[in-house]
């Protein structure tokens, strides 16, 4: 594992740099402006709301490690819908989308929990239940589709048209 | 599996204390209204299988699996 480890957006000026230990990379500096709110908790994870998006440079930037802020132990593997499938553009329930923008969450790219598997193969990522990150509001939420989609879809990157 | 057919309106009992009403039948829609104890769970599918993978990827893995993802890199993306 390559020791560059950035937080996924440079954009913001203000640095606010705060120390962090992760659950991959042990003990990492963080840019406190690039914490991420869920204001649709994880489901099942509810007690925990904040986290920071980490990449490593030698994976890329469509993987994300979203390590909670809290709790070292906690960090999901998210991986960039777009990279699964291009044509990934689910309709969101009306309802849905009401507390979506009643809490800012506007602009967002969606992003499949990975369950890694013990060989590439074998792992999967849930396309039903998508999490939203608005990367300009620094929000995030995960919401369930009505569209029928697989909760355990094999992972496929680099095959555009999935 | 039992297999029951209730029209609006009608409903059945799971055990003593759960009821289980059709409300309404539209298209392929149908809603469903349930009296149960508070303390009961309950969870639509989706939700609860939602819940579980969420688990098994806050569960998994050790770091070195990875390094899967450098191999599989597409350097175009």
């Amino acid at each position: 594992m390559s020791p560059q480890v950035q937080t996924h957006i440079m954009k913001k000026m203000k640095v606010n740099i705060m120390l962090l230990n992760t659950k991959y990379f042990g003990e990492v500096q963080v840019d406190s402006a690039k914490i991420l709110k869920f204001k649709l908790p994880i489901y099942g994870f509810e007690d925990y709301v904040e986290f920071v998006p980490l990449t490593d440079s030698d994976i890329g930037e469509s993987i994300i490690l979203l390590q909670s802020i809290t709790s070292a132990d906690l960090c999901f593997v998210l991986t960039d819908s777009r990279v699964v499938s291009d044509s990934y553009n689910p309709s969101i329930p009306v309802n849905t989308l009401t507390l979506l923008e009643k809490n800012n969450i506007l602009n967002a790219s969606f992003w499949f929990v990975t369950v890694l598997g013990h060989e590439f193969k074998d792992s999967t990522v849930n396309m039903k239940s998508p999490i939203l990150i608005d990367f300009d509001n620094n929000s995030a939420a995960q919401i369930i589709l009505d569209d029928d989609l697989p909760i355990r879809a094999p992972l496929v990157i680099g095959q555009k048209g999935a | 599996m039992l297999v029951l057919s209730r029209k609006p309106g009608q409903s059945f009992f799971i055990g003593d204390n759960i009821e289980v009403r059709i409300i309404e039948v539209s298209g392929e829609t149908v809603r469903i209204g349930i009296e149960a104890p508070k303390d009961m769970k309950i969870l639509r599918d989706e939700l609860r299988q939602t819940i579980e993978q969420n688990k098994e990827a806050a569960g998994s893995i050790d770091p070195s699996v990875l390094g899967m993802f450098k191999i599989k890199k597409d350097p175009e993306v």
